[in-house]
């Protein structure tokens, strides 16, 4: 986001907080589609990261006035969805009665069912193929560690900023994304050595 | 040999390494962590592949119709302002209204001068006709 548009954002968050309902609806329009993007990111779900895109601008409107502009309004909407998108994804779980894997055991090995001769990685990039291995080892991944890994790897969120998103100590946003990368790449490094 | 920790290399992947140089050096001069390197480059690497639906151009237009239904209305503050010094007002002139009744009703009128009406019985009131001649 350019400071260009943050001033922007900044003016238009005046004219909603006053009561301008054209200035909210530029809001949702301007950051609509991002935080689509993280919200299906996180929860792997259109229907869920539409849910979650909507109850985040909920909340951000009941919130405007304690938003006190020290981060742009786009990060500040991020962190809302990120937040959105966790009690979302550990609601769904508890409803599943999945119990979160917050630590490396239980997991299932979803290319134990590769086969064993594979295409070559330039085909498999261009199937759909990988992005559905993705997605399913990110499913396998506890909404936490889930919520730590997207912020970093996909929003470029520094380790401290993810904690502050998940309200924990920087260290404990590091451990989550260790932990994240290393099942995803106990899950995705033989789809690697398969297209080798 | 201390190799560097899988951890050490996430951190370097993502530039945050506490030990840039050391690592870097380290890296240099070690086939195996180069290799162990180059696996979770490539794993992360492809993560990125991770396809997102598309979403429509006018997906922010279509999310604030299903919005605006549930955006409680927000009043605006000079309007809010100007309500409450109309208020204000109103309850001013209501209690200047009340305060008038008030004073008519309690506070006592003085005594009419007596010295007035010995003089109306003194001088009856003078009627004329139209044409002038005394009644």
């Amino acid at each position: 986001m350019s400071s260009r548009m943050d001033v922007t954002d900044a003016a238009v968050v005046s004219r909603a907080r006053a009561g301008d309902p054209d200035a909210f609806r530029e809001l949702v329009e301007r950051h609509g589609r991002s935080l689509f993007r993280l919200a299906f990111l996180m929860t792997g779900n259109q229907q869920d990261a539409e849910d979650v895109v909507q109850e985040s601008f909920l909340r951000a409107y009941r919130q405007l006035d304690g938003f006190d502009g020290r981060a742009a309004f786009g990060t500040w909407m991020h962190r809302i969805a990120a937040n959105c998108s966790l009690d979302l994804v550990r609601a769904r779980r508890r409803r599943e009665g999945r119990l979160p894997l917050e630590d490396g055991g239980g997991a299932q090995d979803p290319m134990a069912q590769l086969p064993a001769t594979g295409p070559t990685p330039e085909r498999i990039a261009l199937s759909g193929e990988v992005s559905r291995r993705i997605a399913e080892a990110m499913d396998e991944l506890s909404p936490t560690e889930r919520t730590a890994f997207v912020l970093r790897h996909f929003e470029g969120m520094r380790m401290d900023d993810v904690g502050r998103v998940l309200e924990c100590q920087p260290g404990a946003a590091k451990h989550s994304v260790f932990r994240a990368v290393r099942k995803l790449r106990r899950a995705l490094d033989p789809l690697m050595s398969v297209a080798k | 040999m201390n190799h560097l920790s899988e951890e050490e290399l996430i951190l370097r992947y993502y530039g945050e390494e506490d030990a840039a140089p050391a690592a870097g050096r380290h890296l240099d001069g070690c086939a195996e962590c180069r290799a162990l390197y180059a696996s979770l480059q490539r794993v992360l690497n492809v993560v990125d592949a991770l396809s997102v639906p598309e979403v429509a151009p006018d997906y922010g237009a279509r999310l604030w119709q299903r919005l605006e239904r549930r955006v409680p209305v927000r009043r605006r503050w000079w309007r809010a302002a100007a309500s409450w010094r109309r208020v204000a007002a109103g309850a001013a002139f209501a209690g200047l209204l009340m305060a008038a009744f008030l004073a008519g009703r309690f506070f006592r009128r003085p005594p009419e001068p007596a010295i007035a009406k010995a003089e109306l019985e003194q001088n009856p009131i003078i009627l004329y006709r139209p044409d002038n001649r005394r009644i």
